[in-house]
């Protein structure tokens, strides 16, 4: 079924205290919104390194969220950004976390007859930044080695809260909850990110993924992408 | 019932009945003949197929064709159409007629004067993603325009030309300035034509999508076929039921081997391919086709063939050319798996070896790959009955029923040989209608459905076409041979080379292809371009349950290059030697002896060539020789470095090793003042028909505008040989130009006769004949000749030099031409990733006929090194083909582009047309060793297989990974 033309499902709006992005809406129009550059810019830069210009065109925030992908980059920042997707079905609509809608790789919690209509992320108040990267594999097939997304709260020198989400980080779009435990309150230095990057390393499970890259590449690449996404989003949060 | 489509497509609207999953590049091209727009692979990779929707670019090939009512799209044939405001005169376009469409848009017409157009197949993608980047952005910056093109692949690679043109023509767009020509340095020993910039003859219908591809042409009644493939890598065939297939409505004819009328085998070299493989018989391979079937549609027949049901007796899989050696392995054929042992012999090892200094062994690894060009392969099989309708001049031919084979094929006469004697017909039966081919770069020299096509069209007595999609490309065609090279490289302190000794073993795959050429070629270059006076090589091709594999671009020497100018690295490193110095006191040189025996006696820029590339890196990096191989970090990205690294090679130009090469071309006047050059030679994209248009035109001194050139046609054109070994412009290229003097000759005589002059009192200028004070025009000329019972008409068969085969001494080949690269690169140290900045490109090609086709092949040659490099790993487990799809294949696009400097060195070639010798190769190989020397140079990472791994890079350089567990 083509779900482009459902007017609802393809605006990118603010309602209320929150940005709303239709589940339709194709991946060129959110890399490129304003709303979402001022709100998520972590989505901004994954949506921008999806796929190439034409099938950014046409493919969908929800049909890279709805393939359940544990690294499927839209997935990761919107993790990040705390998003909650809607969901409808004849008699009503529901909001669930985003992380609520996977069952495993490539199953997702929706049944028959429901929609997702699309998701809400939280405006974006001063000292809030997010930030995306990734890295590919040179060769083969266009899925990253390693992604990850990051959105944090700053007070001054601290960081007053954070979600860190990577990709694969295990069979499910991964939280690391136990680095964002570590670096809640703390100050931003290198001390900290130290710990965090171990807390990380202990909690995150990677896979080797035949013909891409082992879990000790991932784990080796984790510090780089980790202080890098940090960083950005850190710098934006002012 | 669906409701009706209706879209606005260039501007006119359509309303047409919906088909259940239609894409919108097939309404396209099957409802509107709006052919232009081009297939590649069916899964959103390649971006030929680009159009643009309501104002955006989307790729039509996966694009739901429903999900286009009530929008608006505007195709690479709209592009020419639209309002005038935004379109330019083109002035002076060739390829233009009076009354045509004498205007192109300011990208078609810069992508034509910028040579960015070659085979042309991606071209409509290319302009249409660049339309709507300009459109939304006039005035886009490099890195924009990459972000915007990064899905719009190029297998010919010009992607250079194509940024710079899609610059040009926004400035042109944006000032309404004439378009800003492009900066190509003409020939040193340019002529009046030759040595010149001159534009394809063909690239104004390709920038248009007027330019027909096999797959665009549709015939009444057409059916459509595919093949059922094994799908298993080695067994016995035990049952085959092909009956539920022949069941299906629709299905008009199925058939097994049992159907072969004639030969039962096909190849180029060996008939040892099976057409179809018949019960009891052996799978080789998992492309090995069991049965062939054609049907009233496309869906049709992929639902047929998803009918029939194989069982086989499976067999152990010889799964490397190793492995196939042992004395215990299956044997594939009733020879065993030897395809041929090659050896190379010259000195005495005992004493080289002696004389060195330094000795150094070391094992080098280069895997299968594949062409990917983006045109599949394609055939079109057209039964002609005698009586009606032949076009052929033979008239012995016209109570027999023909054959006629529409296909891109580089060896349209191999071709009609195979097919004929499948079909148990005589040769002159059978006509190859040769098409523009999507690029080929070796991988369209072997058939592949042209048989089955034909065999289709007999059995149905209708036109039966046969494409491959893109998985099927990629298992069936010929690959290039995956290698195992041992190299023991001994040497002087000084850095003499004493000795070399090569073992190589070279998979051939299941079938021989051109496997025993190619690994000859791979022998006889092992020891690199340098002068070696003790040298032993051999070489194993054999026989496995790979993917055939046979030619590709580069044709053996780019894998022993890999291996030898690593090792030159290596020997340098460990002597304390410059490298450049290395290879130059070693290098090649007149008055020097090759492997094979050879002395060199003229065109050898080598040296040229390294001191060249040497001081143009040294020019543009601003640092001095010692400085440029060492380690240079980013200022603020301390883990990013940077380093060149240097590479040579040579590579031979024709068939050689005592091959008879020759080619025929014939040159006729026409009353209209127009020239035609005919043989059956191939393009693909290379730019051999301009190569011949010139080349006729300087003989004549006539503008090449006036010259036609028709290739690749067996009942019109005389055979041109195959489209092999950098060969063309030599061989067909010397044809065409004696061809042309021969005419001219006969005009000359003619007209001195005529009109009682001394022959050397003709002269020809600017389309005219000067006699004496009088001067006639061309096509009073034809005329008169005519009148008089003349043929304005001159065929030549031009024979190279004759060579000898490996193991005699003397010539084993007629030329040479030799190349240095310099790549600089950027290797991230935390990840391992590996970034091509800069790529300095120095050619000796004796004479640079175009300059800027040759510049479009050297960009596209350094571009399809890399890929091999960097992005492209061909894998193949147990026999069978992991990467089946484009998406697993990954090609370089314009995101990996360097920058690229052209040197031209021209050392004449004696025999050669103006000098001229081969590029087609020469200018792809020295790349991947180059890169790989400045990985090491970079980070200390010294890497001995392709394609480079960025995790074992990043493992290299940490040591190990465990020590960064937390």
């Amino acid at each position: 079924m083509d779900l482009t033309n459902i007017a609802e499902m393809n605006v990118i709006e603010t309602r209320g205290d929150e940005l709303f992005v239709g589940a339709a809406a194709p991946l060129s129009r959110v890399a490129t919104s304003s709303f979402v550059l001022q709100n998520a810019q972590a989505l901004v830069e994954a949506c921008n390194l999806i796929a190439g210009p034409q099938v950014r065109n046409v493919a969908t925030l929800g049909g890279n969220v709805a393939h359940a992908l544990p690294a499927a980059d839209g997935t990761i920042a919107l993790l990040a950004l705390d998003a909650r997707a809607e969901i409808a079905d004849f008699q009503d609509r529901q909001r669930v976390p985003l992380g609520n809608l996977f069952l495993g790789p490539g199953k997702t919690a929706l049944q028959a007859g429901q929609l997702l209509v699309g998701f809400y992320i939280s405006l974006r108040s001063l000292h809030h930044g997010s930030a995306f990267a990734r890295i590919m594999h040179s060769q083969g097939i266009a899925l990253p080695i390693l992604n990850m997304a990051l959105w944090l709260e700053r007070e001054e020198e601290n960081i007053k809260d954070i979600r860190i989400a990577v990709g694969p980080g295990g069979p499910l779009p991964f939280r690391s909850t136990a680095a964002e435990e570590v670096l809640r309150g703390m100050r931003f230095n290198e001390a900290t990110i130290t710990h965090a990057l171990e807390t990380q390393l202990a909690q995150v499970q990677f896979r080797t993924s035949p013909l891409r890259a082992s879990a000790d590449y991932r784990r080796h690449l984790v510090g780089g992408l980790f202080t890098e996404t940090l960083t950005t989003a850190w710098e934006r949060a002012v | 019932m669906r409701n009706p489509i209706t879209l606005t497509v260039n501007g006119r609207s359509h309303t047409l009945p919906s088909i259940p999953s239609e894409t919108l590049a097939d309404l396209l091209r099957t409802r509107l003949h709006l052919t232009g727009t081009k297939i590649g692979c069916q899964e959103a990779e390649c971006g030929a197929c680009t159009v643009l929707v309501d104002g955006v670019p989307v790729m039509s090939c996966v694009y739901p064709a429903e999900r286009a009512d009530g929008k608006s799209i505007l195709t690479i044939e709209g592009l020419t159409e639209l309002p005038s405001t935004v379109l330019h005169p083109s002035s002076k376009m060739e390829g233009m007629k009076e009354g045509d469409k004498s205007r192109l848009h300011p990208l078609q017409e810069a992508f034509v004067q910028y040579g960015a157009v070659q085979c042309g197949f991606c071209i409509p993608g290319q302009i249409m993603s660049a339309y709507a980047l300009l459109q939304s952005n006039p005035n886009p910056t490099r890195p924009q325009i990459r972000h915007a093109l990064k899905d719009t692949l190029c297998r010919c690679a010009a992607y250079p030309s194509i940024e710079n043109a899609i610059i040009a023509a926004a400035t042109s767009l944006r000032t309404g300035e004439l378009l800003r020509p492009p900066l190509v340095q003409e020939s040193d020993k340019a002529h009046k034509v030759v040595g010149r910039v001159q534009v394809r003859p063909d690239a104004v219908e390709k920038v248009t999508g007027q330019a027909k591809f096999t797959d665009d042409l549709s015939f009444e009644g057409m059916l459509f076929a595919r093949v059922k493939r094994a799908g298993i890598p080695h067994g016995f065939l035990r049952k085959l039921d092909v009956s539920r297939a022949r069941a299906l409505p629709g299905v008009i004819s199925v058939l097994t081997a049992g159907d072969l009328p004639a030969e039962r085998n096909h190849g180029l070299v060996i008939y040892d391919w099976p057409i179809m493989v018949g019960l009891g018989e052996r799978v080789r391979y998992v492309g090995d086709a069991l049965a062939i079937l054609a049907a009233e549609t496309q869906e049709i027949a992929d639902e047929a063939v998803g009918l029939i049901e194989a069982e086989f007796e499976e067999l152990p899989v010889v799964s490397d050319p190793v492995a196939a050696s042992q004395p215990d392995a299956p044997k594939l054929h009733t020879n065993g798996n030897l395809l041929k042992h090659i050896k190379v012999r010259k000195g005495d090892m005992v004493r080289g070896f002696a004389e060195a200094e330094v000795i150094l062994e070391h094992t080098f690894q280069t895997p299968m790959m594949d062409h990917a060009f983006i045109e599949p392969e394609c055939s079109i099989a057209v039964p002609v009955k005698g009586e009606n309708g032949t076009t052929t001049a033979d008239k012995t031919a016209s109570s027999h029923e023909r054959m006629e084979i529409y296909v891109g094929s580089q060896i349209p006469y191999a071709d009609r040989e195979q097919v004929a004697r499948a079909l148990g017909w005589p040769e002159e039966h059978v006509r190859i209608v040769g098409q523009l081919m999507g690029g080929g770069f070796g991988g369209k020299e072997d058939i592949a459905g042209q048989i089955h096509a034909a065999l289709l069209a007999k059995s149905t007595m209708r036109p039966v076409k046969l494409l491959f999609d893109r998985r099927e490309s990629l298992l069936v065609h010929p690959k290039r041979h995956a290698t195992q090279i041992r190299l023991k490289v001994g040497a002087r302190r000084d850095g003499r080379l004493t000795a070399i000794e090569t073992e190589l073993y070279g998979d051939t795959g299941a079938y021989a292809s051109l496997g025993e050429k190619v690994t000859t070629r791979a022998t006889t270059h092992s020891a690199g371009s340098y002068d070696v006076p003790h040298v032993r090589a051999d070489c194993y091709a054999m026989y496995t349950n790979n993917p055939p594999a046979g030619a590709f671009r580069g044709f053996g020497v780019l894998q022993s290059a890999f291996a030898i100018e690593v090792m030159m690295d290596m020997l340098a490193q460990e002597l304390k030697l410059d490298r450049v110095a290395l290879r130059r006191m070693n290098a090649l040189r007149v008055g020097s002896i090759t492997n094979t025996g050879q002395e060199l006696r003229e065109s050898v820029g080598l040296v040229e060539c390294i001191d060249k590339v040497s001081s143009t890196m040294c020019r543009v990096s601003g640092l001095s020789r010692e400085e440029l191989f060492e380690p240079h970090g980013t200022p603020d990205k301390p883990y990013k470095v940077h380093s060149w690294g240097f590479a040579a090679a040579y590579k031979n130009t024709g068939l050689g090793g005592g091959a008879p090469d020759k080619a025929g071309a014939e040159v006729q006047l026409y009353p209209d003042g127009s020239l035609e050059v005919r043989t059956s030679s191939a393009e693909l994209g290379q730019g051999l028909v301009t190569v011949l248009q010139m080349i006729v035109a300087e003989e004549f001194s006539a503008s090449p505008e006036k010259v036609h050139v028709l290739v690749m046609d067996t009942d019109l054109t005389p055979d041109g040989g195959p489209t092999t070994a950098s060969r063309q412009t030599y061989v067909t290229g010397n044809a065409a130009r004696l061809a042309a003097q021969s005419l001219r000759q006969a005009v000359t005589s003619f007209l001195a006769e005529k009109y009682d002059v001394a022959p050397e009192n003709v002269h020809y200028i600017e389309g005219l004949a000067q006699i004496g004070k009088q001067e006639i025009s061309l096509g009073d000329v034809a005329m008169e000749m005519e009148a008089a019972g003349f043929a304005a008409r001159a065929s030549y068969e031009y024979w190279a030099p004759a060579t000898r085969p490996l193991g005699e001494g003397g010539d084993m080949h007629f030329a040479y031409s030799f190349a240095a690269q310099a790549v600089e690169v950027e290797v991230n140290t935390q990840t391992g990733e590996v970034r091509v900045l800069r790529v300095i490109s120095a050619n000796d090609v004796g004479c640079a006929i175009n300059p800027l086709g040759l510049q479009a092949q050297v960009e596209g040659g350094v571009m399809m090194g890399l890929g091999n490099t960097l992005t492209e790993h061909f894998i193949v487990q147990e026999g069978r083909v992991v990467t089946d799809r484009l998406a697993r294949y990954r090609i370089p696009s314009l995101v990996h582009t360097p920058e690229i400097i052209s040197i031209v060195v021209e050392h004449p070639a004696r025999e050669g047309p103006y000098g001229a010798k081969g590029i087609g190769e020469i200018v792809s190989i020295p790349t991947a060793p180059a890169i790989v020397n400045a990985i090491y140079n970079a980070v200390g990472v010294r890497i001995d297989y392709l394609p480079v791994d960025q995790e074992q890079i990043a493992r290299a350089i940490s040591g190990s990974f465990s020590s960064q567990r937390g």
